[in-house]
């Protein structure tokens, strides 16, 4: 299991368990987020918590993950990016595609 | 100082990456190379070796790290898969026909970017990004690229080479970063 679903009343927190979000596991996080917007959350929050580094695979199942949910009339925000992610982010502009936020509790609030 | 260089031996699996990734960083410390720019170098190592796991099919790949006053250079030498890279549809075979040569082409592009290949003698590929925009609204999203690996390494560096020997039948992928650019 890629992510652990913490459901909330209005929301689901989507905890990236691998330390390495790398290719061994983009595909099943994909499936794994694309289930939760199945089945019907229509915010999700994707923890970083415990990722220590992404690699381009896993973000691409990410933007993929992005665009099932937004054709499914909903929203995925990222938080707990570590230093090297949020560059990442930043040096490839994927900070204007997805809303960031420092802390799971601060994208709860942001809803 | 001056100059020095490592060689460094990757098993192309996915368990072994990110232990390599930091081995090399390790040098690069050891080479006095600020924390700023090992941070930059971070995720072209770790496309560098992904790129080896996913596309070159050989059993290792290896890894030649080089450091003077002004520049780290990284080169992945491996004797698997020629890079793919196509053409108005049709994929681009090594050596390079006389037909491509000098021959700018899209690789690909989205709402904020163009990353190109500049196709040159020798069997050589430089690398480049064109059209970066600076507008804060949110993209239209069907228009992001799910494609990062070549983006995030010629982002970073300040040249960016593929260079295929025909000779000895190995790729070559030449990564450069300015120890003094900020990103």
């Amino acid at each position: 299991m890629t992510i652990i679903a913490d459901v909330h009343s209005n929301a689901v927190v989507a905890n990236i368990q691998p330390a390495e979000a790398n290719l061994t596991v983009a595909d099943s996080f994909k499936t794994e987020l694309n289930t939760l917007v199945d089945e019907g959350y229509k915010y999700l929050v994707v923890s970083f918590d415990n990722v220590v580094y992404v690699d381009s695979s896993f973000l691409g199942a990410l933007v993929s993950s992005l665009k099932y949910a937004i054709s499914n009339k909903a929203e995925i925000v990222l938080s707990g990016l570590n230093k090297d992610i949020q560059n990442l982010f930043g040096l490839i502009r994927l900070d204007k595609a997805f809303k960031i936020y420092p802390t799971t509790t601060a994208a709860l609030s942001a809803l | 100082m001056g100059s020095s260089s490592r060689d460094f031996t990757f098993n192309n699996t996915a368990d072994a990456l990110y232990k390599k990734v930091v081995e090399i960083t390790v040098y690069l410390e050891e080479c006095g190379v600020s924390a700023r720019v090992i941070d930059n170098i971070k995720p072209v190592l770790v496309e560098l070796l992904t790129n080896a796991v996913k596309h070159s099919g050989a059993i290792s790949t290896l890894i030649k790290v080089a450091v003077d006053e002004d520049n780290i250079v990284i080169k992945k030498i491996d004797w698997g898969t020629p890079l793919m890279l196509n053409i108005l549809g049709r994929q681009l075979l090594w050596p390079i026909s006389a037909n491509f040569k000098k021959e700018i082409i899209s690789i690909y592009n989205d709402f904020n970017c163009t990353l190109k290949a500049k196709l040159q003698a020798g069997n050589r590929v430089s690398f480049f990004v064109e059209d970066f925009n600076d507008t804060h609204q949110m993209p239209d999203i069907g228009n992001v690229t799910e494609h990062f690996g070549l983006l995030i390494i010629t982002s970073v560096c300040t040249s960016f080479e593929y260079h295929y020997d025909t000779a000895g039948a190995n790729n070559n992928f030449i990564a450069t970063i300015s120890r003094q650019r900020t990103l």
